[in-house]
């Protein structure tokens, strides 16, 4: 993260939010710009590059505050599945993660009108009969984000009141401290994504290690806090299943199985448009040169390798205790 | 070295650097003049002033040099007024705005330097327009040098540092002004050396990884006579092995016999055969 230089959109200079925020930034120079797509969607920029210096840029969302879920993200049996994005573009850098295909830049876009997201959500709570479940954190980390400004915190105390809200913070921070000062509710899950050590480090760069991860998923049990275990995506690589085998012994020996909601798996995939440009945006990742299969403009690995995948995983958990499986086929 | 494009509107602002890095007249056209060191790998440009002049110099530049394009730096050098900022001081320009249309660039800032806001005028700014964007400093290239730049170049090759000469529109006294732009000489050079620096440091491991792949992609496309396609799905199989660090010696000693005269059955059947060692050697 490149701090020395932050940008603003001008409608929201003067206020608390903003000035909250950049007293934790601290940045050197500030930019004002009159909408925060002008800096994110400029073209011609080398991705890659620019995330070695990726910059934060203060927003104001003037609409959409929630999106209909995607059918590449697993809806978990809710019939109103929906996500947010109160933050767009991540400060990890996973190289599966299909955000480097989204936007032209990898600049961090925090949004600080939290509490239109929240009145535009109770509007929608009262158009639906059932339950609605919504993932806040999909376009980008909100745990990691939790220091600049508390997006957990307020939708955890909004869902406290909600109670025909599910919501879902899916993460890789081992940041659940931050979350101290907040009752947990039956109706928020924190989603921890783990993945194996040697898969960690080849592709999962800047994020916590699996034991920082591991030790966030028991601090979060501890504390109440409804846990779901995200295996997703899963690579495939060469010793698959002994690494996976070794990798769900050590987490369930400190994890036990009985302590979790649920457990959510699916395979590598993504929208092939995104790859092409990521490809095309110099993402010299091996994932990006696999000779994937392409059905319905998604790219995954073939038909036959996912069910190897998939049955082996969900079988590895059923030994293990874990029924509540939830699979992105 | 990467090679370096300074562009400048006026050769007093350029004299500087054409002392700093001895070059010599490369080519003329009507008002446009470049200088080339040899030396320093380094293009002066020097265009005339206004958004005309610089879009026309730069366009004639790239289509001469078309094959500086991937990895040069440009960088727009000059004076420029302001309103509120000191005189005198050199300033790492993080945003460009066109006057007139309100559109903006935003060049790929990374080196920690004092940043401005430019904003660039089809005329000479006066005291009243200075004060509109008093934080701004004022010039009268620096948006069509983006935005001419950006038609050749990505962003991260397009740098602008401008040396704040008046406050109100009036230079006061031109020698005074020649004298602190060139005491500002060691800051600009030192912003310049920095930039190149981490961009050579970014760009140089993936170079030689690509020349590798490149070579061996070559060399098959021509003993089998590869497609286009082939080619590129060659290039990703060689990338995919590249970066799980799998050997792929093995590709230099295989060896198809005479394939000067293989049918197109032949060459697709070996292909696919060296495509699947890649893939899972």
């Amino acid at each position: 993260m490149y701090r020395h230089l932050v940008y603003i959109e001008k409608n929201i200079l003067n206020d608390n939010a903003t000035k909250r925020v950049l007293d934790k930034i601290n940045p050197q120079e500030i930019v004002i710009i009159d909408h925060y797509k002008e800096v994110l969607n400029q073209t011609n920029s080398h991705w890659h590059f620019n995330k070695k210096y990726q910059k934060i840029i203060l927003a104001k969302r003037e609409s959409e505050f929630y999106y209909k879920g995607s059918f590449l993200t697993s809806s978990l049996g809710y019939r109103h599945f929906y996500y947010n994005t109160l933050a767009l573009n991540c400060i990890f850098h996973c190289e599966y993660c299909y955000l480097q295909g989204m936007y032209n830049t990898p600049h961090l876009v925090l949004f600080l009108n939290n509490q239109d997201f929240i009145k535009a959500t109770k509007t929608l709570i009262k158009q639906h009969n059932d339950k609605i479940y919504l993932a806040l954190s999909y376009d980008t980390d909100l745990l990691a984000l939790e220091h600049y400004y508390p997006y957990c915190q307020e939708w955890i105390d909004f869902a406290q009141k909600e109670k025909k809200l599910q919501i879902e913070i899916r993460t890789k921070s081992h940041q659940v401290d931050r979350l101290n000062q907040i009752k947990p509710t039956d109706n928020v899950v924190l989603s921890f994504t783990l993945s194996p050590e040697s898969i960690q480090e080849q592709y999962e760069p800047l994020t916590p290690k699996l034991d920082q991860r591991i030790n966030a998923v028991q601090k979060a049990i501890q504390r109440g806090f409804k846990v779901m275990l995200c295996f997703d995506p899963m690579i495939y690589v060469s010793d698959f299943k002994r690494i996976y085998k070794d990798f769900f012994d050590k987490v369930f020996s400190k994890i036990q199985a009985n302590s979790i909601d649920s457990v959510s798996i699916g395979v590598f995939r993504m929208n092939n448009d995104f790859l092409k440009r990521i490809r095309k945006n110099g993402n010299r990742s091996d994932l990006y040169f696999y000779t994937y299969e392409v059905k319905n403009s998604i790219a995954t690995y073939s038909e036959d390798i996912k069910k190897e995948m998939l049955l082996f995983v969900s079988d590895e958990l059923k030994k293990r205790n874990i029924f509540r499986i939830h699979i992105y086929e | 070295m990467l090679p370096k494009l300074f562009v400048f509107a006026h050769f007093e602002e350029a004299q500087l650097f054409l002392n700093t890095f001895p070059a010599k007249l490369h080519f003329q056209l009507k008002t446009i003049q470049c200088y080339y060191s040899e030396e320093n790998n380094v293009y002066i440009l020097i265009t005339g002033s206004g958004f005309f002049n610089i879009s026309v110099a730069l366009s004639v530049f790239f289509e001469r040099y078309a094959y500086l394009k991937k990895d040069i730096l440009t960088f727009n050098i000059g004076i420029a007024g302001s309103f509120n900022k000191p005189l005198y001081q050199v300033f790492y320009i993080s945003k460009i705005t066109n006057y007139h249309t309100l559109r903006s660039f935003y060049p790929d800032v990374f080196i920690p330097f004092p940043m401005a806001e430019l904003v660039s005028i089809e005329f000479p700014a006066d005291k009243k327009i200075m004060a509109e964007y008093p934080d701004a400093l004022f010039d009268m290239e620096g948006y069509a040098f983006a935005t001419a730049s950006k038609f050749f170049l990505k962003n991260h090759q397009i740098h602008c540092i401008k040396f704040v000469s008046d406050n109100d529109g009036c230079i006061q006294d031109m020698d005074e002004l020649l004298n602190r732009y060139e005491l500002s000489a060691n800051s600009m050079l030192s912003m310049v050396q920095q930039i190149e620096k981490e961009v050579q440091a970014y760009f140089k491991k993936e170079e030689n990884f690509d020349e590798e792949v490149q070579n061996i992609v070559s060399k098959w496309s021509e003993k089998l006579h590869l497609t286009h396609s082939q080619k590129m799905q060659l290039h990703k199989a060689l990338m995919y092995c590249k970066q799980h660090n799998k050997n792929i010696d093995f590709i230099h000693s295989l060896n198809f016999g005479d394939t000067k005269k293989i049918s197109k059955h032949e060459r697709n059947r070996y292909f696919q055969n060296i495509l699947k060692q890649l893939y899972y050697v």
